[in-house]
Order: C-alpha cells, then structure tokens, then sequence
C-alpha cells in the first residue's frame, strides 16, 4: 500500500472524488510516460555504463542487463553487472 | 529575435481550443494595435478562417505561397474588424507534406519583413510533419489544455518534445475550466494541473457557452465584452505583451456559481 | 524527381507519366496517387500517357490490370509517341494517340491554379457523387454534378459548372478565363464563386435563406451576378 494511501486510511479521509482521481491516475500514467527510454539511448546508456565501470571492475559483458522496472508508484532503472575482478589501482584515479 | 515574437500554440490532442485560442490572442493583441499575422499551419484540415468568419475570402493560401503561384502579400486576408490583424489561411486540398520546414521559416522571415510584430502559429493536433513544421520557426511556445487527463498528459507529452526542438520554457494556458466543477472536487484545478506539468501559467479561460455562438458567428469571443472567456482572452493578450495582470480570480467565479446556488436552494 | 500526374480532363481521368522515372517507381506513384483519392476515380475514362518511353505489354498489362481492378478506372486510351508502345496499347484493346488531342501543358504549368488552355467546350464530365472538403476536382470542359459540393470542397471548370444538390464550397466556371461561362446549383450558398477572373463571395453576415428555386450565377457588367433560373 503506498504512503499516502496509507495515511488516508489512517486519519479516516475518503478522498474519492473525481478530481483526486483524475490527478492520481495523471501522476501515474506520466511517470510511465517520462521514464519510456526509446530502444537507442536504452542501448547507449547501457554501453556508456559499462566504460565508466570497465575502469574500476572487470565486468562480464555478456551477462550484462540494464532495464526499467516499474512497480507500484516508482519507475526505477535496474541494472545487473555481473563482476569478475576489481581492478588493482591504476594511476588514473 | 529583435523582429517581433513568433509564438507557436500547441496542445497534442486535438480539440482542446488550439484555433480559438490563436484567434482570440490575435483579434486581443490587434486591438491593443500590435501588428500581428495568424498563420494557420493545419494544412489539411483548415478552420483558422471559419473561427475568425474570413473563410468566404480565401484566394490563396499558404501553399500557394510556398509553390510560388502567388506573393505573400496577396495570400494575406486582412481581418473585417481589426486592420492590424491578417491571416494566411492552410490549404485545405493538400496535406501536411505540402511544406516543410524549411519553407515555413521562410514565410515567417517574410512576414517579419512585411512589419507583423506578433506572429501567431496554429499548430495542428498530433506530434507528426505538421506539428513539425509549425513549431519550425517558432521562438515561443503556448501550451493550450484542458483540466483532464488525456488534455494533459498529451501537453506533457508536447513539453518534452518542445524542448526537444529547443523551444524551452513553454507557457499554459489552461482552458474550458468550470470553477464549479473544481470546487465540488469533480474537475482539477489549475493548480493541480501546474503541479503536474510544472511550467509556467500564461492564463485560465473559464467554460463559456459563448465561445460555442461566437464560433458559430465567425466573431471570436474576445471582441465581446460580457464574455469571461473574451475578458480571460484579454487578459492573456496583455501578459503576452509583458503587462503584469493578476490571474482572474475564481472566487468571483464561485462568488457567481455560489449566488447562483443561493438563488436556486432559496427557490 | 518528378512526378506523376493523375487528373481531369475532357475525356475523364489522364495519367502523364514523366519521363526518368524507371517504371517501378511509376507503378508504386501512380498507385500512391490513387490510393490519396481511393474511390474518387472509379468509372472514370482513363488516359494513360506514357511519352516517349518504350513500354512492354507485359508492364503496360499489369499497370492497366491494377488501375482496373484495384482503383476502378476504366483505362481507354494510351498516348505513346513510340509507335511500337502504341502498336501494343492496340494489341491490349486500347485506342492509341502519338499524342493527346488537345494542346498539351508543360509540366511547370500543372499547378493547381493554372487556367487550363481555351478549348471548344462540348465535352462533359459527369459525376453522380458528393465532393467533400478537401476534394478539389478540375476539369476541361463543362462539369455536371449530381451530388453537393461541400464546405471545404473546390470544383474548377473551363467551362459552365451545373450541381444537381447543394453546392456550399467554392466553384470555379470558366477556369480558362472564360467569363461568359455559368454557375448552375439547385441550391446555391457558395463560400466562393469565381467565373473566369471575377471572384465573389458569400456575404458576412448570416448565410442567404435557403432558395425554393434552382439559381444561376454569371458575369453581368463586370460583376458576378446571382438569379434565379
């Protein structure tokens, strides 16, 4: 149950009117629009990732997933980078 | 640009009040004896000229002028009322892909040559060629909604392509509200409707049955005193110009409903 | 690149293929052009002129069968300036022209608003159908509709324009420069009339009451005149 849902019910307020419908429903469904990554950025985002990590980890490139999960109420970007060993130090740093 | 403004309305859906809209700011900004051009940019599916009542004097329209079978200047109909104001009209026997971008901004270099201040772009509905080719030459951007989901979460949709074509810091204007409505917690507020597409507001235009018979006339709403979506109109013609006028206030509006109210639970 | 053009002339519908393009491209425009106006063609009369490009029966077969079968045009002629094109147009049931019988116009001289050539008007073009908004029909010759002429809709003629309906978008008779040609309608409330190079236009205030009578618009003294027929 989300947060404020939560609240709602707690101090007793039944806000079903219309109005709080329409801004709930609208708050949801832009989220989902505003985080739709197309395909390309998706594909060089996942690539510019893996250059800033390659510099500290070694990282399995085959195995790596970046997606967009969205649950109730958050859109969160997870990304799953399987490690095979972290780099000693180098100079860079 | 130090030639005048080229603002583009827009709103992604359709049926939002883009044209009655673009014509009342333009009848306003002539009255206050701007010089201002309205370029009908729904190529296709014209009705600039039908909301302004200019239809019955179109001889060539903007692809005329774009195919060169015509000057501009001879494309132009000046407005019946207001000698400041003209139109150039869309063609309504092609389609979108008639002009391109490049084309667009051309006529409007040419309109800034012919002395029009203010030049005022209807844009079509949807985010195709058209809306394209519309937003081309612009350097402002008027977003025009409804308080209702699909209105805004489809002007949320134009913001982010806006910026996109480096037209930031678009302005709302939020229409056909009915105070009433918002105040019975039927409808959103504008506020609610600021909050979640966080830009600035231009201007509210309350639901006005004379919007329906002024459109019908061919004699926008803005040119008729007692009309609150004439005054709301006016008001935003003013804003535009830079003058500061506070938001017209909607506890008249829920004074009137409330009298109203009164006046019938009395009865 | 140019184009194909697909239009009305005297003797109902003439495709001018022009001359570069290979002939994949013809048949995929003149496909696209018809597919625009859909069902606008169909019965229509139609010239084929494919220049002076060779063309072999089994293109010219194939591009007729789907202007026939997909689009309903009724191909009757081909104007071909090679006489072995010609001699093929014949073999497939076709009346065959080295070129179109009325002077032809150069291509930058196709545009919309171009008044087509004087002709000697006796050929009509017959049209049982509504022409709705956005549907501009041009025609050599005078033009009969049985059906409106909606708001929106433009109708051009060279020579008189009759509408057996309600004729409310723009009408143009005698196209050409003609000024002694006429605008008939059963019920006549144009946004636009224009005869020859006179233009008039409906009054501003309020639409004319609706005519009990047929009326009939021509030029009188320098003037578009509306009477009742």
């Amino acid at each position: 149950m989300a947060l404020p849902t939560f609240l709602d019910k707690l101090f007793g307020r039944q806000d079903n009117s219309a109005r709080s419908a329409a801004k709930d429903r609208l708050k949801l469904v832009l989220m989902h629009d505003r985080a739709d990554i197309p395909a390309p950025m998706m594909e060089q985002m996942r690539a510019e990732l893996m250059q800033v990590l390659s510099k500290y980890v070694e990282i399995d490139q085959t195995a790596l997933e970046v997606s967009l999960e969205r649950s109730e109420g958050t859109v969160a970007l997870l990304a799953n980078i399987p490690i095979k060993r972290v780099r000693p130090e180098t100079a860079e740093a | 640009m130090s030639n005048g403004r080229v603002i583009v309305i827009t709103s992604g859906k359709g049926g939002v009040g883009k044209t009655t809209t673009t014509a009342n700011l333009g009848m306003a900004l002539a009255a206050m004896g701007e010089k201002v051009a309205l370029l009908d940019a729904d190529i296709g599916l014209r009705n600039l000229d039908l909301v302004l009542g200019l239809e019955n004097r179109i001889v060539y329209d903007i692809v005329d002028v774009v195919e060169e079978r015509c000057k501009l200047r001879q494309a132009l109909i000046k407005d019946k009322r207001q000698p400041d104001l003209v139109l150039l009209p869309a063609a309504q026997t092609r389609d979108k892909s008639a002009v391109n971008p490049d084309q667009m901004r051309k006529l409007i270099a040419d309109l800034q040559e012919e002395g029009y201040r203010y030049i005022l772009i209807d844009c079509p509905a949807g985010i195709e060629q058209g809306f394209k080719n519309a937003t081309a030459g612009a350097t402002e951007a008027i977003i025009v909604t409804n308080p209702e989901v699909s209105s805004v979460r489809d002007a949320d949709r134009i913001v982010g392509l806006l910026e996109a074509a480096e037209l930031r810091n678009p302005q709302l204007i939020v229409n056909r509200l009915r105070p009433k409505m918002v105040k019975n917690q039927e409808m959103m507020s504008v506020e609610d409707v600021q909050e979640i597409l966080s830009i600035k507001l231009l201007g509210i235009v309350p639901d006005d049955e004379m919007i329906i018979t002024s459109t019908n006339r061919g004699e926008p709403a803005s040119l008729v005193e007692t009309s609150r979506a004439g005054q709301a109109y006016r008001n935003i013609a003013k804003r535009i110009k830079g003058e500061d006028v506070p938001l017209m206030s909607m506890e008249e509006t829920t004074g009137f409903f409330g009298k109203l109210k009164k006046l019938f639970a009395a009865g | 690149m140019e184009t194909i053009s697909v239009k009305g002339w005297r003797n109902g519908v003439l495709v001018v293929v022009p001359p570069k393009e290979s002939w994949g491209d013809v048949v995929a425009q003149i496909e696209g052009k018809l597919k625009e106006a859909s069902d606008f063609w169909k019965g229509a009369q139609t010239t084929l002129d494919v220049g002076d490009r060779p063309v072999s029966q089994g293109d010219l077969d194939s591009l007729l069968g789907l202007m026939r079968g997909d689009y309903g045009l009724v191909p009757t002629a081909v104007v071909a300036t090679e006489p072995a094109t010609r001699e093929i147009a014949g073999k497939l049931g076709l009346a065959a022209h080295e070129k179109l019988p009325v002077p032809e116009k150069k291509p930058g001289e196709e545009s919309q608003r171009t008044p087509a050539p004087a002709l000697p008007l006796n050929n009509a073009l017959y049209l049982k159908q509504t022409i709705r908004s956005g549907q501009r029909l041009e025609h050599i010759g005078n033009l009969v509709i049985c059906g409106d002429v909606n708001a929106g809709a433009e109708v051009a003629a060279t020579g008189d324009i009759v509408v057996f309906g309600t004729l409310r978008g723009l009408a143009h008779a005698g196209s050409g420069g003609d000024e002694t040609a006429r605008i008939v309608a059963t019920n006549l409330r144009p946004t636009q009339l224009r005869i020859g190079t006179k233009i008039a236009r409906s009054p501003d205030q309020g639409a004319p009451p609706l005519s009990k009578h047929p009326e009939i618009a021509c030029v009188e003294n320098g003037e578009i005149h509306i009477n009742p027929l």
